[in-house]
């Protein structure tokens, strides 16, 4: 291997492929950042085996095809504190190819390969694409669902760690729950070549869409193989393993016959929330909703006996139809109006046993807000 | 003419019981019919998850017109005559019950031809009102379509899962049936859409990469073993492919998809120490023993068996299974680094010396405080976690050792218990609510105990056959009660509530601490530091943090002075 490429390409190119870096001792190898030199084209992959990143650099090639697999973590902390120059080399050192050095400038590193043998076959891009999205938008779904999951060291029910996405009648749905509360993003897709579901682990989206926001690009498209995603855009492909198990059947969950609208300053009821919530109790973070036909307000109140009271009123755009008391895990509520934008919100419910659904309103919804829903199921105390 | 009518005397002999529970099990009795009819292909049709429709073609034996009109009668089978039979059924149906069943909840048309015959005829049943034979055409074979199910019991109809979700169950007994079968072709449609072709198969291994993928059959493992008469064959999965339940766990008794508690805790056990809890290998198991050796007249839905011999059955699986996972270089990519993550077996201490390099462990501590801003609200400051199941806890007076579950397990049942007292149990309601499965038995006890068990904030729907719904949970525990699952939970809470009539007064007590006990933070699970702190402060505000309900102590304590006794400061 010889070859000569441009510093910001190599740079950019290690650091993304740095995000499916293996760290596990037991496979050393996934440690590795294989790199396969093809004429003029240098491939960077690395997979943990749950993601995969691989994306192409153009290169100025003075040998052969050939492949070798470079210690990942020496590779991008090097990348990140090279010196000023615009190119840098990498050679095939030894006789038996043991090692590379890799120059730019005056710095000159000295580095062991890692045996190419060892490394895990790469999927290769299937052939149909069955979906393209919009970057952004694609970045809003996954912010507005992710947290709504539960971590995978936190269940092993596996399709609660996951963000399912729905790709069906040119738009792509998102949907995620920790089985209490339910958050879901409709998006508008830029194409949809063939319907279809997947449920992706929230850890996995999280580092997907942190490449995606490196690349930059406005699209990305969407390639389906035997168990995984293939995210493709900008000469970058990220792999990303799908979670064999069926999602809940979500629609079923959202209510549809509210009969109480209650229209929030979004950030008023937020940091009522977090007043009130000081005083319940600490595990459970009950807090009460009371509202009468009496007054365009809602009270909210919450107590424990350790912490004591609190009790606040929030103005309500209109007087409600009709009387509620309700009671919600405060974190639940709070969790949604944090990641909502737009000034108003509408909590819509029914009666006290039934979920609340909460959902942007008012004569302006700001756009990062449209298609946005979140489903909470309410906390009894007694009969 | 091959069908008649059992008498009366061995019909009763015959495990008796409600079968149709939703579209799935209609589905399962077809397509078992189907198979027993040496079909060669079948084709099921589903329309609205088979809330609707549910059609199946085979190209099996068929039926001649005097079949047809018996078919759909109760204890009308042409798989056995006498008692004797009993002991050796080798087809899947044996009851003669199945197509009665259905025809009495759903509107039944039956279409058949047999074999050698130039004649198809056709049969309709609506809720049990049974017209034909009358002339029809069709290919040699059957055809049987059920429409709306429960259209008669408009209470069990609003109790089905969603279209998603009663497709799901057919899905699963599709897929069972086929790895049973792999000769036999499967298609499936779900309205427009063709969810499954598998052709005939030349193999198991063939036939599970029509279903599971081809890269999944590709990992698999083979095993094979003969032990005194039974041979047990299949494939098992390496290390690194695991499931996050049991669904992709098939075994197959002479053909038979059955499921049974021992041999599923066989093949976890073989996989311990494998995978992490909560990890489940995707196993397709073939047992094949002598039809006399096995009793399958045990479970209405003849989902279980009885082995004559469990012992050798046993041990012909342990030695396939270990087998394979031990002679192989099984070594899991994810394995290496979980299994340091969350220790199982943490080390236990050495008596003589501290196994801590405590220098180690503050430093660490620290950094991580920094990083994570960790408040301290008590005199106790937590260090780190030792082995992810201790809490190392530096106190003004020393040092202390703190259980991490045994801690959390009290906090939990000091807070439930006071609620309890107080009657005010306070619960989440579940989005959706979870299922739960019971043997009669055991629903029985539950619904019994159902006002026992609202008082600590569980509260179950019964729905029939076995079935529960858990709807709402003590939101003290919601989120930590996630991680383990229900199901396995409320077969404990059965157990106690048999035990419950000479305990009463404490049976909530009791119930509240399997409660708290599955909902606690586990051994071997990683804290961030923030949370081993929240959990020693809590654990300092409740009445007894020392010792939990059953006597085991939460915090060990080692003194200033015994530190410098050891370091002979003194
Ligand atoms: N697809 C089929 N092809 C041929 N015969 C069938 C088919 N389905 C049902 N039968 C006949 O109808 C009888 C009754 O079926 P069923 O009620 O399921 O009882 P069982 O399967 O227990 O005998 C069977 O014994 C069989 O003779
Ligand atoms: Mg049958």
């Amino acid at each position: 291997m010889d070859f000569v490429c441009m510093k910001d390409d190599l740079v950019f190119g290690v650091k993304l492929a740095s995000y499916a870096l293996g760290t596990r001792s037991s496979m050393p190898i996934l440690s590795g950042l294989r790199m396969d030199i093809e004429q003029n084209r240098l491939r960077l992959y690395t997979t943990d085996l749950e993601r995969a990143v691989r994306c192409e650099i153009p290169v100025d090639n003075r040998a052969g095809d050939e492949t070798v697999v470079l210690n990942g973590a020496v590779l991008s902390q090097i990348a990140a504190h090279l010196p000023e120059d615009d190119r840098i080399s990498l050679k095939t050192d030894a006789a038996d190819g043991t090692a590379v050095k890799l120059r730019c400038g005056e710095a000159l590193f000295d580095l062991p390969t890692l045996p190419v043998e060892d490394y895990p076959e790469i999927a290769a891009l299937p052939p149909t694409r069955i979906a393209t999205l919009n970057v952004d938008q694609f970045h809003h779904g996954l912010e507005q669902t992710i947290f709504a999951t539960l971590k995978a060291s936190e269940t092993t029910r596996l399709a609660l760690t996951g963000v399912d996405i729905v790709l069906k009648n040119n738009s792509a749905k998102m949907v995620s729950t920790n089985g209490y509360r339910l958050a879901l993003k409709t998006i508008a897709a830029a194409e949809i070549v063939e319907e279809n579901e997947f449920l992706i682990e929230a850890g996995i989206l999280t580092d997907l869409d942190r490449v995606l926001s490196q690349i930059g690009s406005a699209t990305v498209d969407i390639y389906q193989g035997s168990g995984q995603l293939f995210f493709q855009t900008g000469g970058v492909t990220f792999v990303a393993k799908t979670i064999a198990e069926e999602f809940p059947d979500f629609d079923q969950v959202i209510p549809k016959e509210n009969t109480l609208a209650l229209a929030f300053d979004r950030l008023a009821l937020l940091s009522t929330l977090q007043r009130i919530e000081i005083t319940a109790a600490k595990e459970s973070g009950a807090i009460t909703l009371r509202a009468t036909q009496e007054e365009s307000a809602v009270r909210i109140n919450s107590s424990s006996k350790d912490k004591g009271e609190a009790e606040e009123r929030v103005r309500v755009k209109a007087v409600p139809t009709g009387a509620i008391e309700i009671v919600f895990k405060a974190g639940y509520l709070i969790d949604a109006l944090k990641r909502m934008n737009s000034a108003e919100i509408t909590l819509w419910l029914s009666t006290a046993q039934k979920a609340g659904l909460i959902e942007p309103s008012g004569g302006v919804i700001d756009p990062l807000d449209e298609g946005v829903l979140y489903v909470c199921m309410p906390v009894r105390i007694s009969d | 003419m091959k069908i008649h009518r059992l008498d009366e005397g061995l019909a009763r002999k015959i495990a008796a019981g409600e079968v149709i529970e939703r579209p799935a099990s209609a589905a399962k009795e077809i397509l078992e019919n189907a198979l027993d009819a040496k079909s060669e292909t079948i084709a099921i049709d589903l329309i609205d998850g088979g809330r609707s429709l549910i059609a199946v073609r085979d190209d099996g034996e068929g039926m001649d017109s005097g079949d047809l009109r018996l078919c759909v009668e109760k204890h009308a089978t042409s798989k056995i005559v006498q008692e004797a039979d009993l002991d050796a059924i080798a087809t899947l149906g044996f009851r003669g019950e199945a197509l009665a069943s259905i025809a009495a909840v759903a509107q039944v048309r039956i279409i058949s031809r047999e074999r050698g015959s130039d004649a198809a005829y056709r049969v309709t049943s609506e809720a049990g009102t049974v017209e034909g034979p009358v002339p029809a055409a069709r290919a040699p074979g059957t055809t049987v379509e059920v429409r709306d199910l429960f259209f008669n019991l408009p209470a069990r109809a609003r109790f089905l899962g969603s279209a998603r979700t009663e497709f799901f169950h057919i899905n699963r007994v599709v897929h069972r049936l086929s790895l049973s079968y792999p000769a036999v072709g499967f298609t499936l449609k779900h309205g427009e859409r063709a969810v499954l072709a598998a052709p005939r198969a030349a193999n198991l291994l063939d036939r599970i990469g029509q279903i599971y993928g081809a890269e999944t059959a590709r990992m698999l493992m083979p095993i094979e073993e003969e032990l005194g008469g039974i041979r047990i064959t299949g494939y098992v999965s390496p290390p690194d492919l695991k499931r996050g339940n049991r669904r992709d766990q098939l075994f197959c008794i002479n053909g038979r998809p059955i499921s049974d508690r021992t041999l599923s805790y066989i093949l976890a056990s073989a996989y311990q120490g494998i995978l992490r809890s909560g990890a489940y290998p995707l196993a397709v198991i073939r047992i094949d023993l002598p039809l006399d050796a096995v009793d399958v007249n045990v479970h209405p839905r003849k989902e279980e068996v009885r082995f004559a011999e469990i012992q050798r059955v046993r041990d012909a699986l342990t030695t396939a299974l270990s087998r394979v996972l031990s002679s192989r270089h099984v070594v899991s990519p994810f394995l290496g680094q979980r299994s340091e993550e969350r220790p199982n077996h943490p080390l236990a201490p050495a008596p003589s010396s501290l196994p801590l390099d405590l220098r180690q462990a503050v430093s660490v501590g620290q950094a991580e405080r920094e990083r994570e801003k960790v408040r301290v609200e008590s005199d106790r400051r937590v260090i780190g976690q030792l082995h992810g199941t201790y809490l190392l806890v530096e106190t003004p007076e020393g040092f202390e050792i703190v259980d991490q579950h045994i801690a959390h397990e009290q906090i939990l049942y000091e807070k439930l218990t006071a609620e309890f007292r107080h009657g005010e149990v306070a619960r989440q309601q579940l989005l959706l609510p979870i299922r739960i499965e019971l043997p009669f038995e055991s629903a029985e006890i539950l619904i019994a105990g159902k006002e026992e068990l609202e008082k600590v904030g569980i509260i179950l729907d019964e729905f029939g056959g076995g079935t529960f719904l858990l709807r709402e949970y003590p939101i003290l525990l919601a989120e930590g009660q996630i991680q383990y699952g229900f199901q396995a939970l409320i077969e404990k809470i059965v157990s106690q509530l048999t035990r419950g009539e000479k305990v009463k007064e404490r049976l909530g007590e009791s119930l509240i601490a399997s409660l708290a006990c599955a909902a606690a933070i586990k051994a071997g699970d990683r804290l961030p530091l923030q949370e081993q702190q929240r959990l020693v402060d809590q654990l300092m505000t409740i009445e007894a943090p020392y010792t939990c309900p059953h006597g085991r102590p939460i915090i060990f304590t080692i003194s200033q002075d015994e530190l410098a006794r050891r370091f002979k400061r003194t």
